[in-house]
């Protein structure tokens, strides 16, 4: 297993992501879904493994944003991104995208990799959702013959249901946050969608993120 | 005693208050559900909408309807109707941010990361423009300065387009109606005054469209972000675990 880089989270997990999986986030805007990529990471090369963020803001946001959450980004992952980073990121263009990833990841020598990337909403949006399907399906059969754990986030509200819906299908985890609306509030709730090895879930879960922690409570209506 | 219309007024008043409030009450509470800050300036700036037109509303009712036009009145109605264009300005410019983040692209529309400071500036002078208008000649006779308000309109749309974020239109499309029937309840209540010498008749007939304007803010509000309902079958919520914090069965 591999550590989410939240305690909480881990527990709810059985001690983290499984091993060689793809893992979704799927939540709506603002509600924290990249404090789990950036907590990943983190704790990623904290314990020495490879970590790749690939994301079509520039670096110097996605570091402003991770301060945000009260993490501080004493070690830096390797960066694909639009903007100062190892890398340039084209979304336009998937083989080359593909490629970078594999090419950086090849780097990694003996070593766990973590592939974490925020662009899963924007492929959707300027490709077919059947390209992103098959785009995705390879890179993970190139990435499982590694270890690597390859973590995305996608916008709730952004795609249609169904879109959503055959993109889960090829993750092996997929993790909801939601925001409930009950009575007069406001409930954020994470649900565990499906995880590999796991039987499936029905229960929710309250959480909060303050000051860098995620607190998860059993959440009964 | 107050007419029969100032009765019909009156109820049609503590309607639009109530709208406008609850829209406020619903944005607050988003944003007290949000992580990102992005999102949650956002969501205050269409809470700070709500509770600026419940003030709004309560001073042109009381001074109209009163027919007041003392210096102070004048005073405190520029600074409130200057106070709106601001509002306004800032939410803008927090949507536009979260309509080049959803931009598959990342573009900066019409360069308002750079241009937002020149109408930042051009906004805080008309409403201070505005302000001494009002002083002068009477806080009825301030118009709209709408120069950098409709730029940031302009760029706003046009980030929407790109964007591709159905939320974000929903939003803006509620937004923007109500803005516009806020604005239409303004323009209509001059012409009317002319031929209607019942001041409580006038508001009676503009009201229907403020009316609509806050019923729209409160759906802005509810479309801040994609809420959810939580149904769950009974033998759902009996497997619902119960169990400590974090234990997995």
């Amino acid at each position: 297993m591999v550590s989410t880089g939240l305690q909480e989270l881990d527990q709810l997990l059985g001690n983290g992501y499984p091993d060689r999986s793809s893992i979704l986030v799927v939540g709506p805007p603002g509600i924290g879904k990249e404090a789990l990529g950036y907590r990943f990471a983190q704790s990623g090369l904290l314990q020495g493994d490879f970590c790749l963020y690939a994301t079509r803001l520039s670096v110097s946001e996605v570091l402003q944003d991770v301060r945000a959450y009260n993490i501080e980004p004493w070690l830096q992952p390797t960066w694909l991104s639009g903007h100062g980073g190892h890398g340039k990121l084209d979304l336009n263009d998937l083989t080359g995208l593909s490629f970078n990833i594999k090419e950086v990841v090849g780097k990694a020598d003996d070593r766990r990799v973590r592939v974490i990337t925020d662009v899963l909403s924007s492929l959707l949006m300027l490709n077919p959702p059947e390209t992103v399907y098959r785009f995705l399906s390879q890179l993970f059969a190139e990435l499982k013959k590694q270890d690597s754990v390859f973590l995305a986030t996608v916008e709730e509200g952004m795609h249609k249901p169904e879109v959503l819906a055959a993109m889960s299908q090829i993750f092996d985890g997929v993790l909801e946050l939601k925001l409930y609306e009950e009575s007069f509030r406001i409930v954020p709730l994470l649900r565990i969608r499906k995880m590999r090895g796991v039987l499936p879930q029905l229960g929710y879960y309250r959480f909060t993120m303050s000051h860098g922690r995620m607190e998860v409570t059993p959440y009964a209506k | 005693m107050p007419s029969e219309l100032g009765y019909v007024f009156l109820g049609l008043w503590l309607l639009v208050t109530a709208l406008f409030l609850y829209s406020a009450y619903w944005s607050f509470t988003i944003r007290r559900a949000l992580v990102t800050s992005l999102y949650r300036r956002q969501a205050f700036w269409v809470g700070g909408m709500g509770v600026y037109f419940v003030i709004l509303s309560a001073f042109l009712a009381i001074a109209l309807s009163l027919e007041l036009s003392a210096l102070p009145v004048n005073i405190l109605g520029g600074l409130i109707i200057s106070l709106g264009f601001i509002l306004i300005f800032l939410w803008i410019d927090s949507t536009i941010h979260i309509a080049r983040r959803s931009d598959p692209l990342f573009r900066d529309t019409l360069r308002w990361s750079r241009l937002r400071y020149l109408f930042w500036f051009v906004t805080v002078g008309g409403a201070v423009g505005a302000a001494f208008t009002s002083i002068n000649s009477g806080f009825s006779t301030v118009a709209p300065f709408g120069g950098a308000l409709l730029f940031g309109a302009v760029a706003l749309l046009l980030s929407a387009k790109r964007s591709g974020d159905t939320t974000l239109r929903r939003h803006l499309r509620w937004t923007g109606l109500c803005i516009f029937l806020l604005w239409l309840g303004s323009q209509i209540t001059q012409p009317l005054s002319y031929h209607i010498a019942d001041p409580f008749l006038v508001e009676s007939l503009t009201y229907p469209a403020v009316a609509a304007g806050a019923y729209c803010l409160y759906r802005s509000a509810k479309s801040l972000v994609p809420l959810a309902h939580l149904r769950i079958s009974a033998s759902e919520a009996a497997d619902i675990q119960t169990s400590p914090k974090g234990a997995w069965p």
